[in-house]
């Protein structure tokens, strides 16, 4: 297969220029202006953002939100609106430590072997359940839970995992001019209580208190746990001002008659319509304007750096097909997009009216494999299956053909971007490790391990993924023709649920691992995590996180004890909090293990990219797609500002 | 009326003569030959006969079995685990990628070039002529024999019957054919047995409807009148005397709606609906290239990556419909209602 895809270079597109900083003169910015930018999708999925799980309200909203902390384009997190903050210490606690706080609450329903809880309150939530009580537990029983409402005594008696303290700046001001105080940061947690990303806060979270009362600036958050990557969870997705901490889930929604979100961003929203109109005007009164460059720890440039964005205005449109989005810049219509098909942006790549800005990101594509020990099927229960799967995906090609050297294969089971605290091997030394994925196909290992297997070749596979992706699409389709070629396979590609929702639909089901692995079908998709090298795998593998995104095949016990101790050892701990190289040391056991089991196997590494027009200087992508827009548009700590200059 | 003791015969009413001879008084050309022949032609082979003078038609027909000999013989066709079709046309494996390199333009190797995973696009194209080109016959004598059936027993029987089957008729058109076929094709999934599923669920009712038409007006014919009355059978009445002299509409319906089908589905495939990605069938391959036809600041079009598959829906329903309206001149009636998105 693909015998010679990739090999003439006549026509390659050398993207290193891509990577390079676009730098430019201070004394050169423009202030003022409208910036047209456009996100792939036909409307903003959910004004609220403690409702919306969509990256691209994401990518938009964090020019309306800002943060403790931020993460400049190394991955390196760096303090922003919190003037001081460090994880003050961690001790080794379990259920049994927090015992004396439990209390007894009835299961009123189990869904997919989840208890389900009607607690009094509705910002209360169970953070702990005793499993002691979950065994055999059933409808109607009671069992001992820690809930929120417990979660400060036990933090008052010194029971928790982690403690993180800090210091917010003074002067900080939300665009309605309310302080934004450590009181902000407390109350913006009970936003995310039955929200879609309840289950991203509050997974670590347990408390977060304001010492020197609601109006200070001190807090302190704790974790349930001992956990190493406390530092950057714990803080809240986003700060709310006081007049939207009573607001449920979903209330934040100017659409459906509710107020306007308000953070402490650069812009606030100025205009907007059900899927044609949202304007972001900056705000007059920005925070950075009124502590100071100088007064923020971290950073280090010039003391002439504008304190605020250049850009006046932002105007988001919505263009959800590439093809369009292509057509749109190319016409004037726009001046800045993203995800554009490699073709396309190897065009304006060449062209002098346009340039792309590209990073290494935090993107990546994998194949989960039901592990279902299933009469019918159940290929993929078998390891041998799933690493010569593994064995053939002609990597290498698929970065070469499809995303048009636009990414790289994966080798390991985290980008470099992410291996900071990932390995204690370096990452070079990681990806030349024998466990290492290979990113050409490997039809003699394959062959060995099919022959290991109980099963004879050709093995019927089918490979799912999004009917909405092309480039996922063709990657699977090289794939699919990889196996095929190799004659162990008898594989064919499905998009199903053309017109609905594949991953809600059919995959985050309580049959789709058993139904799956009868018709040994495995399912590719896309996540970005982020730089904490946990999120590679947690939100893959953890069986906690099961029917949460992303793993759809993994219930809890379809990994023995043994691993998943491997899994949470590398980030829960007392020592791992305290000793980084200890974390380190973990993950390379871990890696070894994980690629063992292949229970997933990822395929590339994105990179993330802007394409603009030669009217905006100074763009440079950021890894993060959500943090695309805020980035390339003011991040000083980078010494990062684009302006227009038409 | 036969004297003989015992049997009556009544004569004058044998349906085959009537059906051996055409309704209408034959004009012109028809005309002249029909004075030379002694007998009145038989309508069918009046057809051929003119079919074989419309030299757009002969054309039109050349096409159409042309491909269809090569969606036959374009890949090997394996039953089981028997191969009862060896032959391949197609010098490549048409799912096999890097047979080139990408976006090859046509040469002598490739003569229609190759698409974006360096698959060969000829192969592809004659590969999905199995695909675009038989779904339309099949979807075609599927929804005409239970639209044929269904309307047939409709207006024969009438009455309370004949409202009742026609209101279900009423539902199915009150749905734009193309849109209820995609909701279809969505609950279902796509691929070959269900979009044949969706199209012919949506088509029948064009055929029920044209026929059962026909069939208020035969059905007063004092042949039928006759038949009733020496005792036969309403299934034999309906099968043998009526829908016969009542089907020509739906002859010209269906040679006309075998290209309305291939056209909705290269529709589905090009919304992503029809067949799964990489399938070679034509819309399917559309929608796959469509990226390259914006190409962002001057790029080049890989113009052969959807003009030859769309050239070939054009040429095939082109084809098919010249055929369909020679039949239709031929025999002489009125289908104006063909139906988008119709089987």
């Amino acid at each position: 297969m693909a015998g010679c895809l990739g090999e003439d270079d006549d026509d390659e597109v050398d993207i290193d220029p891509a990577l390079e900083r676009n730098d430019i003169d201070v004394d050169e910015i423009q202030d003022g202006g409208t910036l047209e930018v456009s996100i792939p999708r036909d409307s903003i999925d959910d004004y609220d953002a403690a409702e919306s799980s969509a990256a691209e309200d994401t990518a938009v909203f964090s020019l309306v939100y800002d943060n403790l902390l931020t993460t400049d384009a190394e991955g390196t997190t760096e303090l922003w609106m919190a003037e001081e903050y460090d994880a003050v210490d961690s001790q080794n606690v379990d259920y049994e430590d927090y015992e004396e706080y439990m209390r007894e609450e009835e299961i009123v329903e189990i869904d997919g072997g989840i208890p389900i809880f009607d607690l009094d309150d509705d910002l209360n939530l169970v953070l702990l359940q005793h499993p002691e009580d979950l065994e055999g537990a059933e409808e109607g029983d009671e069992v001992r839970v820690l809930t929120r409402h417990e979660a400060e005594d036990a933090v008052d008696d010194g029971v928790y995992g982690t403690q993180v303290s800090g210091r917010l700046h003074e002067g900080i001001e939300f665009h309605n001019g309310d302080e934004c105080t450590a009181g902000d940061i407390v109350g913006s947690y009970d936003r995310y209580v039955g929200s879609t990303n309840q289950g991203q806060v509050f997974d670590a979270f347990m408390y977060a208190e304001a010492p020197d009362g609601d109006d200070g600036y001190e807090f302190n958050l704790y974790s349930l746990e001992p956990d190493a990557a406390a530092f950057v969870e714990l803080p809240p997705i986003d700060l709310f001002p006081e007049e939207h901490h009573d607001l449920g889930p979903g209330e934040l929604e100017p659409r459906a008659g509710g107020p306007v979100p308000v953070g402490t961003g650069p812009y606030e929203i100025a205009e907007f319509d059900e899927g044609s109109v949202l304007r972001l005007e900056r705000t007059d009164n920005y925070w950075v304007e009124e502590v100071g460059l100088e007064n923020l720890p971290d950073y280090d440039g010039p003391a002439d750096f504008p304190e605020r964005p250049a850009i006046e205005e932002i105007n988001v449109r919505f263009v959800p097909e590439s093809s369009q989005r292509s057509a749109a810049l190319e016409d004037g219509d726009l001046d800045v997009t993203y995800e554009l098909a490699s073709d396309a942006r190897n065009n304006f790549m060449q062209s002098d009216d346009f340039d792309v800005s590209a990073q290494e990101s935090t993107g990546y594509k994998f194949m989960q494999f039901p592990l279902e020990d299933t009469d019918e099927g159940g290929a993929f229960a078998e390891a041998e299956v799933r690493q010569a799967v593994s064995a053939l995906m002609p990597r290498q090609t698929i970065v070469d053909v499809v995303e048009q050297g636009w990414g790289s294969p994966a080798q390991a089971p985290i980008p470099e971007p992410a291996s900071d605290f990932g390995t204690a091997m370096g990452y070079d030394e990681l990806i030349e490790q024998e466990f290492a994925y290979s990113v050409e196909p490997d039809e003699e290992r394959a062959t060995e391990l099919i022959e290991q297997s109980s099963f004879e070749a050709p093995i019927e596979v089918t490979i799912q993924t999004n009917a909405d992706d092309d480039e996922r699409i063709d990657k699977m389709s090289l794939v699919v023709d990889q196996l095929n070629q190799s004659g162990l396979f008898d594989a064919e590609l499905e998009t199903p649920a053309a017109l609905g929702d594949w991953t809600t639909g059919d995959l985050y089901t309580d049959e789709a691992h058993i139904d799956d692995a009868e018709n040994n079908a495995c399912a590719v998709i896309g996540l970005a995590t982020g730089f904490d090298p946990h999120g590679y795998i947690e939100a893959i593998h953890d069986p906690e996180n099961w029917n949460g995104c992303c793993n759809f095949y993994f219930p809890p016990g379809t990994f023995d004890d043994e691993f998943v101790d491997l899994l949470n050892g590398c980030r829960f701990g007392a020592d791992v909090a305290e000793d980084p190289d200890l974390r380190r040391e973990r993950y390379d056991e871990f890696w070894e293990a994980h690629t063992d089991l292949m229970a997933n196997t990822i395929v590339d590494y994105s990179l993330t990219t802007l394409t603009f027009n030669e009217d905006v200087a100074g763009v440079n992508c950021h890894p993060n797609t959500q943090s695309i827009f805020t980035y390339a548009v003011y991040a000083p700590l980078d010494e990062q500002i684009a302006y227009l200059d038409r | 009326m036969s004297t003989e003791r015992g049997r009556i015969r009544v004569s004058g009413f044998e349906t085959e003569r009537i059906a051996d001879h055409d309704a209408a008084e034959p004009t012109g050309d028809d005309a002249e030959e029909a004075e030379d022949d002694p007998e009145v032609q038989n309508r069918w082979v009046r057809v051929i006969h003119q079919l074989k003078r419309d030299r757009l038609a002969l054309t039109g027909m050349a096409v159409v079995v042309v491909m269809l000999f090569v969606a036959v013989f374009s890949r090997p066709i394996v039953v089981g685990d028997v191969t009862v079709q060896p032959l391949s046309l197609t010098p490549y494996d048409p799912a096999q990628t890097g047979v080139g390199d990408r976006y090859d333009s046509p040469s002598l190797t490739h003569p229609m070039g190759t698409d974006r995973l360096g698959r060969d696009t000829f192969s592809r194209v004659v590969a999905g002529s199995r695909y675009s080109v038989t779904i339309g016959f099949v979807v075609t004598a599927l929804a005409a024999s239970f639209g044929v059936i269904y309307g047939g027993v409709s207006g024969y029987f009438g009455g309370t019957t004949d409202g009742v089957m026609m209101r279900l008729v009423d539902v199915i058109f009150a749905f734009p054919a193309l849109v209820l076929a995609m909701i279809l094709v969505s609950l279902f999934g796509g691929g070959f047995i269900p979009l044949v599923g969706a199209f012919a669920l949506v088509g029948w009712a064009s055929y029920a409807r044209i026929i059962r038409g026909e069939i208020l007006k035969v059905k007063q014919n004092e042949y039928v009148m006759a038949a009733k009355a020496l005792g036969a059978r309403d299934k034999s009445v309906l099968f043998r005397h009526i829908i016969p002299n009542a089907i020509a509409p739906v002859v010209v319906q269906a040679t006309l709606s075998i290209g309305t089908v291939v056209i909705g589905v290269a529709a589905l495939g090009f919304l992503g609906l029809g067949f799964d990605p990489g399938t070679p069938e034509w819309g399917t391959m559309l929608d796959a290239e469509r990226d390259t036809l914006i190409t962002g600041a001057g790029g080049t079009w890989f113009w052969w990556t959807t003009v030859f598959p769309g050239m070939m829906i054009f040429l095939f329903v082109m084809s098919i419909n010249m055929v369909g309206d020679a039949v239709n001149d031929a025999l002489d009636v009125q289908v104006d209602d063909v139906r988008g998105g119709g089987g």
